[in-house]
């Protein structure tokens, strides 16, 4: 399992693109769960209305948490959704 | 063993009675008593599908972006885990019914969203809200289909109503009869008993028939009709294999040819492409014998399992027939489209239903040129055929001079007329007894709709008779008289 701890600085914050598009991909990592958490909440990634229901304003820190074969792949295919403008 | 009178080929036919549950009970049913979660589960899958199906079409369909972006967020959402998961996980732990699950997901997702404040991830909110209640819309029992699967041979269904999406899943290797409480000679599960041989008994009290009960259908012999000399006779059909059945018994053409049958028997709306096969294997068939083709007739008794209509108190006075498909441009234009390009290959015409008004003829030829603008931009071949209407209401009856000054053809459809002009419900045992296609005011309104017609078009305009009337003795003669020269029908009854 591994863990990525970093700060959305998309300008308005993490929207619905972005997330329709995370939730896309993580649903390609079949076999490896994907998790965002936003202070005490935990969604999964594969969910664009879970992901949308954190409310992630920029500046907001989030933990991307992946756990299964393909861990880094997916760390390295989402993290970038939090900072795309 | 239950004795009962059948409408089919003569003879007696005898098997063991399944009764399918009403809907009306299984809605009670469902409320306090879920079925198993499997059972649950599979109608929330197949109403998650049911609501996915007209997103699909719409996405493919549309040129709009707009529009295709709302499809396109839509389709997803009716995916996300936690919709999906969401209630099938509750179904599992709390062994309640999808309504309730649903519900109990929708709670949560509102819980989810109470502290977002902004507008466009609020709106997300409102869309699944909206799909939510697709989903529970299509849950509702008047969608819920009967369970139809499973069936031993020999079995009689017994049912209080069967609605023409269930008629298309009845198994009809296993069921040698059917019995219905309500519905009538001209409901869509008696056409299909019938095109394939098995006998009916429509208006039934099924109240003393039990489940594994011997039931006996006895079918008198029927005298097949006799028509005058110069009679033309054409056949009522829904697909290409009765089309050949019909011109195999001798017809003089196709005078109505169902297309919502071709939607019934999928899971989504057919595309252009599959229609335009359709249409073309029909006309093919036909050679140069007219073709007449009747635009999308859904609404009333008809409902797609895949295409929730909202529910009407009066659905025989609702959205139906060109009503329905001049409301859904993007569905009409695939299938006009699809006609124009099939015209190449035959006398295709075109016959709208339930017309009741000249706007809706108008609108319709508007439709149709804009189809043809866009295949000759694209190069595609088309003919542009010719267009008819309907006459089933008595507004179009007032109206036929100026409606025949409009198009090239009538087909009466004297199941509708007769209900709307006498107001009565053949289907409801209780008035059933004032439907009649020989009731005065019913040959008066013919005779109206004929000489309208001969007025505006002079005596070679087309009227045709497509409904039930067509094929009974003593209506043939009384329509002969009020001038009709043209009846389709059954290819049944040319049978005996």
């Amino acid at each position: 399992m591994i863990e990525k701890t970093m700060k959305v600085t998309a300008p308005g914050g993490f929207h619905v693109r972005p997330a329709s598009e995370m939730a896309r991909i993580a649903k390609s990592f079949s076999r490896t769960k994907i998790t965002i958490t936003s202070g005490k909440k935990t969604v999964n990634a594969n969910s664009m209305l879970g992901l949308l229901s954190l409310g992630l304003k920029e500046g907001a820190e989030v933990v991307i948490t992946a756990d299964g074969p393909a861990e880094s792949d997916a760390i390295v295919a989402l993290a970038p959704l939090f900072t795309v403008k | 063993m239950i004795r009962l009178q059948g409408i089919g080929l003569p003879g007696i036919v005898r098997g063991k009675a399944h009764v399918l549950q009403s809907r009306s009970d299984a809605a009670g049913e469902n409320r306090q008593q879920p079925l198993n979660p499997e059972e649950e589960k599979q109608r929330f899958e197949e109403a998650l599908k049911g609501v996915r199906a007209p997103m699909r079409s719409g996405l493919e369909a549309s040129t709009d972006k707009t529009l295709r972006e709302l499809y396109a967020a839509h389709l997803e959402m009716t995916e996300d885990p936690a919709l999906v998961e969401g209630v099938l996980e509750k179904i599992d732990e709390r062994h309640c019914s999808a309504e309730d699950a649903l519900d109990a997901v929708k709670e949560e997702l509102q819980e989810m969203f109470s502290s977002i404040d902004d507008p466009l991830i609020r709106s997300r909110f409102d869309d699944v809200r909206d799909i939510i209640k697709q989903i529970h819309d299509y849950l509702h029992p008047l969608h819920r289909p009967l369970p139809l699967s499973n069936l031993a041979e020999g079995t009689i269904l017994v049912a209080d109503e069967i609605l023409p999406s269930e008629a298309m899943r009845i198994d009809f290797s296993k069921v040698v009869g059917i019995v219905c409480a309500r519905g009538n000679v001209t409901s869509h599960v008696c056409i299909i008993a019938r095109s394939k041989g098995i006998p009916a008994v429509i208006g039934a009290d099924i109240t003393p028939i039990c489940d594994g009960d011997i039931l006996e259908i006895e079918c008198s012999a029927n005298h097949g009709p006799e028509y005058p000399e110069g009679a033309v006779v054409y056949a009522n059909v829904s697909n290409a294999q009765e089309v050949q059945h019909a011109l195999d018994l001798g017809v003089a053409g196709i005078g109505l040819f169902r297309t919502e049958f071709l939607l019934m028997q999928r899971e989504f709306v057919p595309d252009e492409q599959n229609q335009y096969n359709v249409y073309v294997q029909a006309a093919r068939l036909c050679g140069n014998k007219p073709l007449i083709i009747r635009t999308l007739d859904l609404g009333g008794d008809k409902v797609l399992p895949y295409m929730p209509l909202p529910s009407e108190e009066n659905p025989a006075l609702g959205l139906r027939g060109i009503r329905l498909t001049l409301s859904q441009p993007d569905l009409f234009k695939i299938q006009l489209r699809a006609l124009l390009r099939a015209s190449t290959e035959g006398d295709i015409r075109i016959m709208l239903p339930m017309v009741s008004s000249l706007d809706e003829v108008r609108q319709t030829k508007e439709m149709l040129q804009c189809c043809a603008t866009d295949l000759a931009a694209e190069g595609v071949p088309f003919r542009m055929p010719k267009l008819g209407v309907m006459i089933e209401t008595p507004a179009a009856v007032f109206m036929a001079e100026e409606l025949a000054r409009e198009t090239d053809f009538f087909s009466i459809g004297t199941n509708d007329l007769v209900q709307y002009l006498l107001a009565a419900d053949r289907g409801n045992n209780a008035v059933s007894y004032l439907y009649s296609a020989i009731h005065p005011a019913v040959l008066k309104a013919i005779r109206m709709v004929v000489e309208g017609a001969h007025r505006a078009k002079g005596e070679d305009f087309t009227i045709e008779v497509c409904g039930e009337a067509a094929s009974q003795r003593e209506s043939i003669a009384a329509l002969w008289e009020c001038g009709i020269r043209q009846f389709s029908v059954s290819p049944l009854v040319l049978e005996s």
